[in-house]
């Protein structure tokens, strides 16, 4: 029960052990604003609103965002010139000092100034104060940390907006307070937060001064105009831009969903009547006799809306008469029932609050680890857009209340948390310049920018509800689309934090089609640096040109006869005659240039057969092998047919120091001749005892597409020092072998060395099919083969991009290699210390861990940018905190959440154990349980680990285990069972 | 005769296969041959060439260069461990000094073995740049790690 209910809260509330006392020092700092804030608001309201009037408002919203300008300018110049702490101390102290002064000011209670100063001064201060404790908050955990703990702080500070008023009454009535005088206790309240800033920044110091910065030049200008490099970085941040369009769309959008709901509610607790009463008033206001008698007949009738009431007005005046007199008649009709509303807004605003903490407290930390910050930002654009449709259809008070409701549930909670955590990729120096940018003014301009616009269509265009709700619907729309683009953006951070430092070797091709990379090459030929030549051979290879000539010539002298063999090559493309330059070539030691040199002299000698028919007859080996081998690679069938068995025969049986070259040119000269002619030579070959040899011999049965030499290949995979030659001679086969490959592949029978090493050749020959046969073959295959199957994958996965793979199989595959994970972890937990043999079975179970946790990621490779999950998995094993963050927080914004809850506690590090027996139910009891489960299970090393490690006094449940293993098909664990046995 | 898991258990103690899998172990010891030399039996003498790594599974070896004392290799160390890696001769003579037990990884069975097991290579590598940046930062502490 007590572990169910850990579990539960942990689900909602997830701080380690060692982020207690930071997380408790920042709830209380969040805490404090919003006490604060909630504190001032109140009074700032009242005093406003009784010695100003609520007419004023649309204003007071026009001069906040004037005011915020230069606010926001004084703001990012210190920020670029303080620490984050001293930042935060500063601006702390000048708002208490501020304080003291609107208190001073407030004395002159009849200068209306003073009321638009004080209501400016904390609109201001609500924005600046929790933009800065978010970018502290920012500064100081990383991604995971930030979506586990976030979540709290908007619960903080939900808890602090909600209680702020409790204290304020319970201030005021307690000690009998005056509202002005509520100005001291936000003093107090904030002094408390210089000390808590200092502690929590001593704390993580290193760590925030470890976040990544921004890349680029030294500013030059020291006194560099700051709202030009805010706008700077946010115009060279497409991220930053995003987050900038959401936040105005949202508070855009808040301000239509706000009059909307007034307006709504308002209407819903009123009633319009032209009574005899409102008539005499209308009299007396100058309204017109004539006027009156036409609204006569709706005298005494009672509406229930103002749409309804404005309408039969407007139905029984002229155009003009409604439009001078419409708006009077009707506030003088107006009958508004304030005591209900008072109470119906009270009830309202007390559950939003509350909802809003239920929220965040049961659902906002399970939400985002389910659909991640991309999926999170949706909530409440979608939410808004399914209530203003609900608007549009039916605009009352049950529509408008939802509207009202989910914006306020969802903004303050899970959509703030997000909101904030989109900021994390952001480098800390950029978005210290910004982030207040963004929260005030941003926040404040659109306020008031969509309070006059909203003031146009209402007033001036005289749009209705459902009018307005088509225009929300608009906005939302767009607020989606942006959450969408930055949805990608978001991931696209951390892929290219992760991506820091790859080189992309496509980047590294040249071009040699112009003039001037042409006399770079040629003269790199000239270069004393073999490698550098060869690079400018490699390049030149096809290149055509009169200037090349001369100095390829010159390099048929190179000592190095990989240099000399490629020049006569490209020299063969070239114009000139020089066959009696490269004819003593012929001579040459290296067979690839005598290869070289007599496929030249016959194609520069009009390609005469007499030619090649008097070098096959000659004594002279080197001459006789340069034919048969530039017969056998360039010849055509008529060239082909000069080499007979006799030839073949010839070659094969030389004897003396020439005998192994001699053989090795049969060996490679038949891959290019009909192999049919010549099967069993070939076939002979393959087993000579020389290395040189048989290797030649493999490589031509690949090149000739004879299947039957095929098992002849496969039975070569048993001897190691074949295996290099034998992967690209069976890959030439193509997919014509797909079928015998899966036959060994899945055969258990076949000797292990043989399949393990199929997987590499299949890799090699890309196609539907191979991917299908791969991924069946490692539905049943053990680690040892599963890991070979998963590298061939990976392989075609790279090389061939377009191959596709099936994502359920593959998903399946995770899920299994998942719980090959959480069994071989939970094993690991219950093995205590012991001696060499324990301590080797522990390091084998941990080798084990980790390559399933390779394969998990190997297999991800093939669903998703394998180079984006390679950069992930290096920086998950890095072990730098910053690193396995970001891979983390990408991991789970790009894995689709059916395979990410799989493997979430693998990526988190956390509720392995607790999560493998939900999940898997995996569940190891006892360190007996564990090494039982390694005696029964298909790894066959891990097996023997296990039987070695209970060589002494093993228990009789698992010696039971290991008599069964006694005639196992393995002969590791055969041999280490009866080591075992013996010895018990 | 020792079975594949025990030289497992001796080859993990050898540093250059400290990060090399236990499971890859399993191939190594797979080539790993068992022989006994006798007291003042040399196993190598300066100047041959090398050609083998040799673990000491029981007794103990001692090297020395013109009758001078080396160092003394006993039980579960390696010694000749750069024969793997360069053909150069032996700089040392070996000289059991009781009747002495020993592994020996031959060099040409060592890189057939090498060619076909990636994880081996890996884990070998990543001991010799460990070495090499251990040294680098020895002698110019201010070398970058990377």
């Amino acid at each position: 029960m007590f572990a169910m209910m850990q579990r539960w809260f942990k689900s909602i509330i997830d701080v380690r052990k060692e982020e207690v006392v930071d997380t408790v020092f920042m709830v209380l700092y969040i805490y404090l604003i919003l006490v604060t804030y909630y504190l001032l608001k109140p009074a700032r309201d009242s005093l406003f609103l009784s010695n100003t009037g609520p007419e004023f408002l649309p204003l007071v919203f026009v001069l906040i965002a004037i005011v915020v300008v230069p606010v926001t300018t004084l703001y990012s110049r210190m920020s670029k010139s303080l620490k984050l702490n001293q930042l935060i101390n500063t601006t702390t102290i000048v708002i208490i000092a501020n304080l003291f002064i609107l208190r001073y000011l407030l004395t002159f209670q009849g200068q209306d100034w003073v009321f638009y100063v004080f209501y400016i001064w904390v609109s201001i201060y609500g924005a600046l104060t929790t933009s800065q404790f978010w970018l502290f908050a920012n500064a100081i955990y990383d991604s995971a940390q930030a979506k586990r703990i976030f979540v709290i702080f908007s619960l903080a500070a939900i808890l602090g907006a909600f209680s702020g008023g409790l204290v304020t009454s319970y201030i005021v009535t307690t000690f009998g307070v005056s509202t002005e005088d509520l100005l001291y206790f936000c003093v107090a309240f904030l002094a408390i937060c210089i000390p808590l800033v200092n502690l929590l920044w001593r704390r993580n110091r290193a760590i925030a001064e470890s976040q990544p910065r921004a890349k680029g030049k030294k500013k030059k200008k020291v006194d560099d105009d700051s709202w030009a490099t805010m706008f700077r970085d946010i115009k060279g941040s497409r991220h930053l831009m995003l987050i900038m369009g959401i936040i105005a769309m949202t508070m855009a959008t808040a301000s239509f969903v706000d009059y909307q709901f007034k307006f709504v509610s308002t209407d819903a607790f009123s009633t319009y009547k032209l009574d005899d009463g409102v008539v005499n008033g209308l009299a007396e206001a100058g309204v017109a006799s004539t006027i009156l008698d036409k609204l006569g007949s709706i005298s005494d009738q009672q509406y229930e809306s103002k749409e309804a009431f404005s309408a039969a007005v407007v139905g029984l005046l002229s155009s003009t008469e409604s439009s001078e007199h419409k708006a009077a008649i009707i506030k003088a009709a107006t009958t508004t029932d304030k005591a209900s509303l008072t109470a119906f807004l009270g009830q309202f605003y007390g559950g939003l609050s509350l909802l809003g903490f239920i929220f965040q407290l049961l659902f906002s930390y399970r939400a985002l680890k389910i659909f991640g910050v991309g999926g999170v930002i949706l909530f409440l654009p979608l939410s808004q857009i399914v209530a203003s449709i609900g608007m549009l259809i039916a605009p009352n008070l049950t529509t408008a209340v939802m509207l009202r409701g989910s914006d306020g549930v969802f903004k303050y909670s899970i959509d703030k948390t997000a909101r904030e955590l989109l900021f994390l990729p952001i480098p800390l120096d950029v978005k210290t310049r910004s982030k207040a940018f963004i929260d005030l003014f941003i926040d404040r301009v659109f306020r008031g920018i969509s309070g006059l616009v909203l003031l146009f269509l209402t007033l001036q265009l005289e749009l209705s509800m459902r009018q307005l709700s088509m225009v929300v619907i608009g906005m939302v729309t767009l607020w989606i689309v942006l959450d969408l683009m930055i949805r990608k953006e978001y991931v696209n951070a951390f892929r290219k934090a992760l991506d820091k430092g790859h080189i992309d070797p496509n980047e590294l091709t040249v071009r040699i089609d112009d003039a001037s990379t042409l006399q770079h090459l040629m003269g790199s030929l000239g270069s004393d640096n073999d490698r550098q030549v060869l690079y400018a051979l490699n390049a030149l290879q096809d290149a055509q040109s009169p200037q090349l000539s001369a100095p390829l010539l010159k390099l048929t002298e190179s000592p190095n006869a990989d240099i000399r063999a490629r020049v006569v090559r490209i020299l063969r493309n070239q114009h000139p005659d020089l066959r009696k330059s490269l004819e003593p070539l012929l001579d040459d030691p290296s067979s690839e240039v005598r290869k070289e040199t007599c496929q030249y002299l016959f194609e520069k000698g009009e390609k005469q057969a007499s030619f090649l028919t008097e070098l096959l007859g000659s004594d002279d080996f080197l001459k006789r092998s340069a034919a048969v081998q530039a017969i056998a690679e360039y010849g055509e069938e008529k060239e082909k047919s000069l080499i007979d068995e006799v030839a073949i025969g010839q070659l094969i049986e030389m004897s003396g120091p020439e005998a192994e070259d001699s053989r090795t040119l049969a060996a490679t000269s038949l891959g290019y001749l009909d192999s049919s002619r010549f099967q069993q030579q070939l076939s002979d070959l393959m087993n000579d005892e020389s290395d040189k040899v048989s290797h030649a011999a493999i490589a031509s049965a690949g090149r000739s597409g004879d299947r039957t030499f095929v098992p002849q290949l496969l039975t070569l995979f048993t001897e190691r020092r074949h295996r290099a030659q034998v992967r690209p001679a069976l890959a030439a086969y193509g997919e014509g072998i797909l079928g015998t490959l899966n036959d060994y592949l899945s055969d258990s029978k076949t000797a292990f060395s043989v399949r393990k090493n199929i997987p590499g050749v299949m890799s090699k020959i890309p196609s539907a099919e191979t991917v299908r046969l791969l991924i069946e073959n490692l539905k049943t295959a053990a680690p040892g083969l599963r890991q070979a199957i998963i590298r061939a994958l990976n392989a075609l996965r790279n090389n061939y991009p377009k191959l596709e793979f099936p994502k359920d199989d593959i998903a399946a595959a995770i899920s299994k290699e998942a719980s090959s994970y959480y069994t071989a972890y939970q094993i690991a937990e219950k093995l205590q210390d012991g001696n060499e043999r324990r301590q080797f079975l522990q390091k084998a179970v941990d080798e084990k861990i980790f390559k399933s946790r390779e394969r998990i990621f190997r297999l991800l490779a093939l669903l998703y940018a394998p180079q984006d999950i390679y950069n992930a998995y290096q920086s998950f094993i890095s072990g730098d905190r910053n690193l396995v963050a970001n891979a983390s927080e990408f991991l789970e914004n790009e894995v689709d959440r059916d395979i990410r809850k799989n493997i979430l506690p693998i990526i988190e590090g956390t509720d392995i154990v607790d999560r493998a027996k939900r999940l898997f139910n995996v569940n190891i009891p006892s360190e007996e349980a564990g090494v039982i489960n390694l005696l029964q299970g298909d790894d066959p090393w891990l097996a023997a680990c296990a039987i070695f490690e209970n060589a002494d006094n093993p228990s009789e449940n698992i010696l039971a285990e290991i008599r069964k293993l006694d005639n196992a098909k393995d002969a590791l664990i055969r041999e280490t069972a009866k080591l075992v046995l013996d010895h018990s | 005769m020792l079975t594949v898991i025990e030289k497992v258990i001796f080859l993990q103690n050898v540093d250059i296969f400290s990060d090399v899998p236990t499971e890859d172990l399993a191939y190594l010891a797979a080539i790993a041959e068992e022989v006994t030399y006798q007291a003042d039996e040399n196993i190598y003498i300066e100047n041959e060439p090398a050609d083998a790594l040799y673990l000491v599974l029981d007794g103990s070896v001692r090297l020395h260069r013109d009758g001078e004392q080396i160092t003394i290799a006993n039980a579960k160390e390696a010694f000749g461990t750069w024969a793997l890696f360069d053909e150069a001769p032996r700089v040392v003579t070996a000289t059991p000094q009781a009747e002495t037990q020993l592994l020996r990884i031959d060099r040409d069975d060592f890189f057939d073995l090498l060619a076909d097991h990636v994880q081996i290579t890996q884990g070998v590598f990543k001991t010799v740049v460990s070495r090499m940046r251990g040294l680098m930062q020895t002698f110019t502490p201010t070398a970058p790690k990377e």
